[in-house]
Order: C-alpha cells, then sequence, then structure tokens
C-alpha cells in the first residue's frame, strides 16, 4: 500500500533501500498518521514541501514515536532519488531541514567518498537546529555538530549507519585529497612566514 | 433482415455514397481487434474452466490490452484529509441499505463506508480508490530540473513574502555553487 520501494531502484549496501530503517521503525513509520496523511504520494519534489515546514530533526521519542523527520527519510528510501537531488537539497542554503534531511539520506544511501565530499564541508554550517529527544524534549543541535555525529558514530537516530571507510584510506588512494579545516586555514593566515 | 443487408449495398460503407454521411460509419479495424479480444477472453475463460475441474488454478496472464489505459501517476494530496468534519456533532443513524447513509466514513468515489479515521486513510491511499481515480500506484520520478525549478520558486515567494534587501557581494557569493556553507548568517527561521 504506497509502501512499496520504486520498482527501478538500485539496492544499496546490498539491499533495498527502505531497509536502511529497522524493521520495527519502519512499520512504526508505515502506521503512523503522519505518513499516511502527509506522505502519501510524495515525490522527489514534493518532498520538498514537507522538509521545509519541519521544525526538528530526530529518531523516535516517547512511546517510540518515529519523528516526521524520520518518516521523510524513509520516503526518499522508498523513492531513490536521483544522486544529483539530493545533492541540491544539500547544496542549498534556504532551508536547514531540507539539507538534514538530504545529509542523512546521503549519509544512509551514499559512497564513503559522496560523504566525505558533501558533508565536510557542512562542518562550517553552524546554524541551530531542534532535536527532539527520547524523551519527548526538544534540544538545540547545531548542524556542524550533527554532521560531526554522521562522521563519527555508528548509530545516529535510531537508525545504523553503513560502514564508512577511514578517510585516510582514501587520501591514500587519491581518491580524496587531505581535508583542509576552515580553522587550519585561518592558523596559517596567522602564522608569521 | 433483407432491408439492412440492402442498405450495406446501397454503399454505406464505400466511397461512391453521394449522400451526406449522417450515418455513423464503423470502425473495422476497431470492432476486428474488439472481437479478437472477445474470443481470446472466452477461450481463456474456458480453459480456465477446464482447469477447475481437473483442481487446478486458472492460468496467469499478462494483464489484458483493456486494463492496460494509461493511468496517471500518483499525487500528493493537496490539501489536508479533513477527517474531523463531524467531529462532536450528532447525526441520527437509521438501518438503512444506502451506503451513504451508513455510519463512518463515506467515499463518495467508491461508494463505501469505512469505520474510521485510520482505515479511511487506509482506503483513500489504498489500490482500489486510487485506480477508481484513474491513478496507478506509481509515483512520478522527479527530474532534477523540476527540483531546481521548485526551490527557486519557494525562495521567490519567500524573498517576496520578507522584501528583504539583499546586498550585492552577498548575492554573488550566493551564486558560487563552491562556497557551500556560510557561517550561520542565513539563521532567520528556527
Ligand atoms: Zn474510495
Amino acid at each position: 500500500m504506497a509502501n512499496r520501494t520504486v520498482s527501478d531502484a538500485i539496492a544499496v549496501h546490498g539491499t533495498n533501500p527502505q531497509y536502511l530503517i529497522e524493521k520495527i521503525i519502519r512499520t512504526r513509520i508505515y502506521e503512523s498518521l503522519y505518513w499516511k496523511e502527509s506522505c502519501f504520494g510524495l515525490t522527489a519534489e514534493t518532498v520538498i514541501d514537507r522538509a521545509i515546514e519541519l521544525t526538528s530533526i530526530g529518531g523516535q521519542y516517547g512511546n517510540q514515536r518515529p519523528t516526521e523527520f524520520l518518516a521523510l527519510v524513509l520516503k526518499l528510501l522508498q523513492l531513490q532519488p536521483a544522486k544529483e537531488i539530493i545533492i541540491e537539497f544539500i547544496r542549498q542554503e534556504d532551508y536547514k531541514y531540507l539539507r538534514a534531511l538530504g545529509v542523512f539520506y546521503l549519509r544512509l544511501a551514499g559512497t564513503s567518498l559522496e560523504i566525505y565530499q558533501y558533508l565536510e564541508p557542512l562542518l562550517n554550517d553552524y546554524r541551530k537546529m531542534r532535536q527532539r529527544l527520547p524523551s519527548g524534549d526538544f534540544d538545540i543541535i547545531c548542524m556542524d555538530e550533527f554532521i560531526d555525529n554522521l562522521l563519527r558514530e555508528e548509530r545516529v537516530f535510531d537508525t545504523i549507519l553503513p560502514r564508512l571507510a577511514k578517510r585516510h584510506v582514501l587520501e591514500e588512494n587519491d581518491e580524496l585529497p587531505p581535508r583542509i579545516s576552515a580553522l587550519e586555514d585561518d592558523l596559517e593566515d596567522d602564522l608569521p612566514e | 433482415m433483407s432491408s439492412a443487408r440492402s442498405s450495406r449495398t446501397s454503399g454505406v460503407y464505400g466511397a461512391s455514397t453521394s449522400a451526406p454521411q449522417f450515418r455513423r460509419t464503423w470502425d473495422r479495424d476497431e470492432y476486428a481487434a474488439k472481437a479478437r479480444e472477445r474470443a481470446r477472453r472466452e477461450a481463456q475463460a474456458e480453459s480456465d474452466e477446464e482447469r477447475k475441474r481437473k483442481g487446478l488454478k486458472p492460468k496467469p496472464r499478462a494483464p489484458s490490452p483493456d486494463s492496460a489505459q494509461p493511468k496517471e501517476f500518483l499525487r500528493a494530496r493537496s490539501e489536508k484529509v479533513v477527517l474531523d468534519a463531524n467531529l462532536n456533532r450528532t447525526q441520527v443513524v437509521q438501518s438503512t441499505s444506502i451506503t451513504s447513509k451508513q455510519p463512518g466514513y463515506y467515499c463518495q468515489v467508491c461508494d463505501c463506508v469505512v469505520k474510521d479515521s485510520v482505515n479511511y486513510l487506509d482506503h483513500i491511499n489504498g489500490k482500489k480508490h486510487q485506480r477508481a481515480l484513474g491513478m496507478s500506484m506509481k509515483v512520478e520520478r522527479s527530474t532534477i530540473d523540476q527540483v531546481r525549478s521548485k526551490l527557486a520558486s519557494l525562495k521567490a515567494k519567500k524573498e517576496q513574502a520578507s522584501e528583504t534587501y539583499v546586498s550585492p557581494d552577498l548575492a554573488t557569493v550566493k551564486n558560487n555553487q563552491d562556497m557551500l556553507p556560510k557561517n550561520g548568517q542565513s539563521d532567520t527561521q528556527m
């Protein structure tokens, strides 16, 4: 019932992309009113309307209710939009929750290389977002903090993140240039020659 | 019978007739196709009947061309579903066989009643209802251009609403695709 993955989807990390969200949470999302009322028939384009209405990010809260954020992640996994669409979500600057959505999706479905390429630059985005805690309360989390969690943690928002290749491995294979953080840049400017 | 035949010989189909074509001309090809389709269905029904007698299931078949009419892509609802229109209102429920008068949520499209709001949502999201609306259960694949123009129009709307002044140098930074994040300058909404 409209919970199927698009028929031309490609397996991600060897599985149906939707399975990247654990089964029990997936089921809870399918059964949620938000899913039935607001996520039905969405396309990658109309997901934007829902994403910009978001007022928080998070996993499950209260009595194990999945957040709307997680429902939209699942919707994207179902739709498997073209990579360039996800990059557009990440690249745009007007809607931080749309960016957060694209980022979380890319962390789940992207390659290690893409993840470093598109997530690391956002470590300079210090905008504040609201995060729904498991207790149901809200907390403030900055975009860079969220990105840092996605690059370091194994589990974020009750979701197991696929294994990320070590940065230095990609560097040694010449796939990725060494990262220069904005901070390092500043330091070098200050150093006397 | 004989009169029908005589009218045919007088050239209803032929180009020879000089009378104005007030009579509907029949498309022979279409009729032939329909006849073939009917024959095919009858043959299928017959073979299914035979299999049934032998205790077998009917043969799985490709959908007939009839059911393969082009359907529209699934569409998201643009309005919120009204589930509480009759909330706190007392309605007299009579024992009746008219579907629309029975208690519950009535679907005009399918002329059926579902018992509660969740079931109603399941119904309107379901295949049967969507098919009745002429929709397939397939969702259109958005293109990058659709996404870009969507974002552009949202931005235009936003700027129109706030009428904020964007300094020229900030605008050039915004156009530079390589400059990804800015240090929290545009933190307007929380
Ligand atoms: Zn219906």
